[in-house]
């Protein structure tokens, strides 16, 4: 009797505690492994960005930022979020570790930990499942001292244009806690090595403590068209960063390309009825007006007795006897009502289309709108890659002081047969050829 | 009726009158004229009747004109011409002395008392005669003529008097002989795009009457010259010379970016002042010239864009290697051959990664092949084209941030151009990047404790899950687990759930459950001490688990939930 006791409650006590299959998991990793900063200033912002990989079956997951990092954890943020899904049939997914230094933290050392979990989100629990996850290191210094660091990512130097300024973009990142300014020494050489031209450029800007900026060192060259190397040296308090050399080539101007027919055409006139709709909107809300009343009044109408008798013929249908038929009819009724009202301002914006596509294709002319106040100018579209210059003088071949895109404005502050002074900016002024002026706006002040 | 007839008579008398008068004194007149005639022609004049020499009535002259600016080539013809009547319209000849000499000759041509430049056939009176010498190089550069017409009359031949014409069309001729051309070379035959290539000779002309002539050197890229100047223009002419006194060169300047072409024909030709070629063997003889073949240069080389690298955990991770390959022969067709990429960690070095024999995965990868970026090199006057190469690095290369082996290193990209020559150049990012650490790992999705009896536990622990490293740093590993093992796991609102405490793992086999490490809430972090992946099979490491199921709870099927972290290791241990 007892033997049987204890075999019974043995067997009642029996845990099972299976998995009803037991694998691999997939892959899962985050690189890179550490956030650390030696120069941190207190109040001073820093973003670092991670890539989480993963292999197998990609499935969709769940990701939990869970960060351990004591006095620490009011400065740090995460984008996009302390969890975010890892869509299926990605292998790889960035977030960023955002840090915000308080202006009181103390001048010490920091560390802590974030772990950064996975789980896959349909994972149905049956014994003991494992979460994976990947820990990552946080070792932050805040100091009182300066540190000056910055380390050049990348040079390099487009094509340009005769009697355009050259450019070359220098990508800084600066890891230090200071301003950082460098210095370019340029070395342009003809494809013989042969040194043709150098330049100094002290003042291209600074990168902020812990940003990654791009800095731009522009020049002007009197080379002719051709192909050159540029040597290119970046230097920080006469300590050279880097030293690289590139190639250009000095294109010719190119001749102005065509109006693309695009333009003129169809689409054109497609876009400028969308670009309208601003306008025609209480034309659109009349016509749905008059559907509705139309539909109201067929539908009253076929009401009536004498009419009723005759609503399934076919000649009553096509007038709306029936409730589909009504309502089409009402649509096409409004729709008639919208295109009779949209009518004169369609002949309107269709003649403004053309009026410019003549100016732009042809005359390169001004389109001069009122009559008063001070002049707006529109940059004409032109099919140039590089823009359109605005010159130091009234002269093609003076030095040109800036490159404007397609549809700044700027202010006229002179103007002569060919040309308009316009301001730049509060300091610079320049002279636009009127060739690259689409419009002239006059607004009353 | 007699008043009105007077005056009509009047006026018929008086008219009738004044014809006859007119008629009168006409016929008088003529009557005396005639009479004067008459007694006029009645002169007479005695004359001797003989034969006359015959005379100019065209001055001679040189048609063209040979005068010290344009004189006649050696070889070319000078001709005269003159018109002259004959008294006894006999034919005549015209004939050019070098002296005022000449000799008529009965029924045949007349003679030069000197040297005979030329004689004319047998003209008509009044009709124009012409004679042509050729110039020979024995002439002398200046030559006088008197000209002369004599008839060839059978009983007493006449000749008249000489005449040396007038202006740049009269007595001299002038001949003008070849320069002399004695020797023609190059300075180097073989010669780099952008360098020039310079003809020499030796060469002169002795003309000297009126303006002493000069010689002018023309290299031509075909065989001929016309009028001073090689026969295809300025496309078939690799350099012509200005005139001077002697040995004029002249320098093709190879365009910078030339393709590499051997033994290229050039025709060298001296010409005078007045365009007229050497002769002799050098003219014309052909002094190529090569272009050389010229190493290529590398430039704007990067690795990664400039960015650090971020692996993909287990998998390989594709890398971009870009730089702009330049070479003066051009980067157009077949001249580029072969470029490389090479990606290493930077205390290989170069030196240590650039046969494809010293590749490995973990620090250097070689030989990399890399495209040409379509549109950067349009034609044979281009010298640069862009790169990329995409290397694929494995998940386990060495990185260089910090806390890890190498933490002063970066990784390096070289960019190697080899053109068809075989000759080549490297040229090395000017900044690496740092290689990120990647912590990952590959772990057991479960533990399976098995069927176990109240009081009843793994022991010794049997169960195990094993962590694979699947990124580029050695492990350890964090271990937590859920509160509680229950039936109704994550709930736990029924039965008798099971403290996360009765959970123990250990890092060796057969480890007593009495002596495992209690499993907690909270992260604890084991020195599991997975190396560092070297190859694609990494070695992985197991925790032993177990269980002890408690008195009292019930039957049951239990789920729980444990976390395993990857912490990147201790680099003593990788």
């Amino acid at each position: 009797m007892n033997i049987e006791k204890i075999l019974k409650r043995t067997l009642l006590g029996i845990v099972l505690l299976v998995l009803s299959t037991i694998s691999v998991h997939a892959g899962f990793g985050v690189s890179p492994s550490n956030i650390d900063s030696a120069y941190l200033k207190p109040g001073s912002h820093f973003e670092q960005s991670f890539t989480i990989s993963r292999s197998g079956t990609l499935e969709e997951m769940q990701i939990t930022i869970e960060p351990a990092l004591k006095e620490m954890e009011s400065w740090f943020t995460f984008e996009p979020g302390n969890s975010f899904i890892f869509k299926r049939g990605d292998a790889t997914k960035e977030f960023k570790i955002i840090v915000n230094v308080p202006s009181d933290a103390k001048y010490q050392g920091y560390d802590g930990v974030i772990r950064v979990m996975a789980v896959p989100t349909d994972r149905s629990v049956a014994g003991v499942s494992i979460t994976q996850g990947v820990r990552l290191d946080a070792q932050l210094i805040v100091t009182e001292s300066d540190h000056v660091a910055l380390s050049i990512l990348s040079i390099s130097a487009l094509d340009t244009q005769k009697s355009n300024e050259i450019k070359i973009d220098i990508v800084g990142q600066n890891i230090g806690n200071v301003d950082a300014s460098p210095t370019v020494k340029i070395k342009i050489m003809n494809l013989l090595m042969e040194t043709l031209e150098e330049h100094e450029i002290t003042d291209i800007g600074s990168v902020k403590p812990n940003e990654t900026s791009t800095l731009i060192a522009q020049f002007k060259s009197q080379l002719p068209t051709g192909e050159y190397f540029v040597e290119v040296g970046v230097f920080l308090d006469g300590k050279e960063l880097r030293r690289e050399r590139l190639v250009i080539n000095i294109e010719n101007v190119p001749d102005e390309q065509p109006q693309e027919e695009e333009k003129d055409g169809f689409f054109a006139k497609i876009g400028s009825i969308f670009r309208g709709i601003g306008d025609v909107w209480p034309y659109i809300l009349i016509a749905l007006i008059i559907v509705l009343l139309a539909y109201f009044l067929l539908e009253k109408a076929w009401k009536r007795k004498d009419l009723e008798k005759n609503a399934n013929k076919w000649w009553a249908v096509l007038l709306g006897s029936r409730k589909e038929s009504r309502a089409a009819l009402s649509l096409f009724f409004g729709l008639g009502i919208l295109l009779i009202l949209l009518f004169f301002p369609l002949v309107k914006l269709s003649q403004e289309d053309t009026i410019r596509a003549d100016v732009d294709g042809e005359t390169q002319g001004v389109q001069r709108d009122n009559t008063a106040g001070g002049l707006l100018l529109h940059v004409l579209p032109r099919a140039t890659k590089y823009g359109y210059l605005i010159y130091k003088e009234q002269d093609l071949e003076s030095e040109p002081i800036y490159t404007a895109n397609d549809g700044e404005e700027f202010k006229v502050i002179d103007e002569t047969n060919e040309w308009f002074k316009v301001e730049v900016n509060k300091d610079i002024t320049g002279w636009l050829h009127k060739t690259s002026v689409r419009s002239v706006t006059k607004e009353d002040r | 009726m007699k008043n009105n007839k007077g005056p009509l008579l009047t006026g018929f008398y008086t008219t009738t009158l004044s014809i006859f008068f007119l008629v009168t004194t006409f016929l008088f007149f003529s009557t005396l004229i005639k009479v004067f005639e008459a007694n006029a022609a009645s002169v007479s004049t005695a004359v001797t009747v003989g034969n006359g020499a015959p005379s100019f009535t065209v001055q001679p002259y040189e048609d063209p004109a040979s005068s010290t600016t344009t004189p006649t080539n050696v070889g070319s013809d000078v001709t005269f011409k003159a018109t002259a009547s004959e008294p006894n319209s006999e034919d005549y000849y015209l004939i050019l002395c070098s002296t005022n000499s000449v000799t008529a000759t009965e029924s045949g041509a007349p003679t030069c008392g000197g040297t005979q430049w030329c004689v004319s056939s047998a003209t008509t009176a009044g009709s124009q005669a012409t004679c042509s010498r050729t110039a020979v190089i024995g002439d002398a550069e200046s030559n006088a003529w008197y000209a002369f017409v004599c008839d060839g009359n059978a009983n007493n031949a006449q000749c008249s008097a000489s005449s040396q014409g007038s202006g740049d069309s009269g007595s001299p001729f002038e001949v003008n002989h070849a320069p002399g051309f004695t020797l023609a070379g190059i300075t180097d035959s073989t010669v780099d795009p952008g360098v020039g290539a310079v003809w020499t000779t030796t060469s002169s002309d002795t003309d000297t009457s009126g303006t002493a002539d000069t010689v002018k050197l023309l290299v031509c890229k075909t065989t001929g010259i016309s009028a001073g100047a090689c026969d295809g223009g300025g496309s078939d002419t690799w350099c012509s010379s200005s005139l001077v006194a002697s040995n004029p060169t002249c320098t093709y300047n190879v365009p910078s970016v030339s393709p590499d072409t051997d033994n290229i024909a050039a025709y060298v030709y001296i010409v005078d002042s007045h365009n007229f070629p050497a002769t002799g063997a050098y003219q014309a003889s052909n002094v190529p010239f090569t272009i050389n073949n010229v190493a290529p240069t590398v430039s704007a080389v990067t690795i990664n864009g400039g960015a650090a690298i971020d692996l993909t955990e287990s998998s390989t991770k594709a890398v971009s290697l870009t730089a702009t390959v330049s070479d003066n022969n051009s980067c157009y067709g077949t001249e580029l051959t072969t470029i490389y990429g090479y990606a290493y960690r930077s205390s290989v070095a170069y030196t240590g990664c650039d046969t494809a024999g010293e590749a490995n995965t973990n620090r250097c990868y070689p030989e990399v092949t890399c495209t040409v970026d379509g549109g950067t090199c349009t034609d044979n006057t281009d010298a640069s084209a862009n790169y990329t190469c995409t290397v694929n690095i494995q998940y386990y290369a060495d990185p260089t941030d910090t806390a890890t082996q190498y933490p002063d290193d970066t990784w390096l990209s070289t960019i190697k151009a080899i053109d068809d020559d075989t000759a080549s150049n490297n040229t090395t990012v000017g900044a690496g990047v740092e290689m990120n650490s990647l912590t990952a790992a590959s772990i057991t999705n479960g533990i399976n404790y098995g069927s176990l009896a109240v009081g009843e536990s793994n022991d010794p622990l049997n169960q195990t899950t094993t962590t694979t490293p699947t990124g580029n740093v050695g492990l350890d590993q964090e271990v937590s687990g859920a509160a509680n093992m229950c039936t109704d796991y994550p709930t736990c609102a029924v039965g008798t759930p099971i403290g996360v405490a009765y959970q123990k793992y250990a890092l060796a086999s057969l480890t007593a459950y009495s002596s495992g490490s209690v499993l907690s809430t909270s992260a604890v972090e084991t020195e599991l001490n997975v190396a560092k992946p070297t190859t694609g099979s990494p070695t992985a490491k197991d925790t032993w688990w177990g269980i002890l199921i408690p008195a009292g709870t019930v039957s049951g099927t239990y789920s729980g939930a444990n976390t395993l972290t990857a912490v990147k290791g201790e680099i003593v241990s990788w």
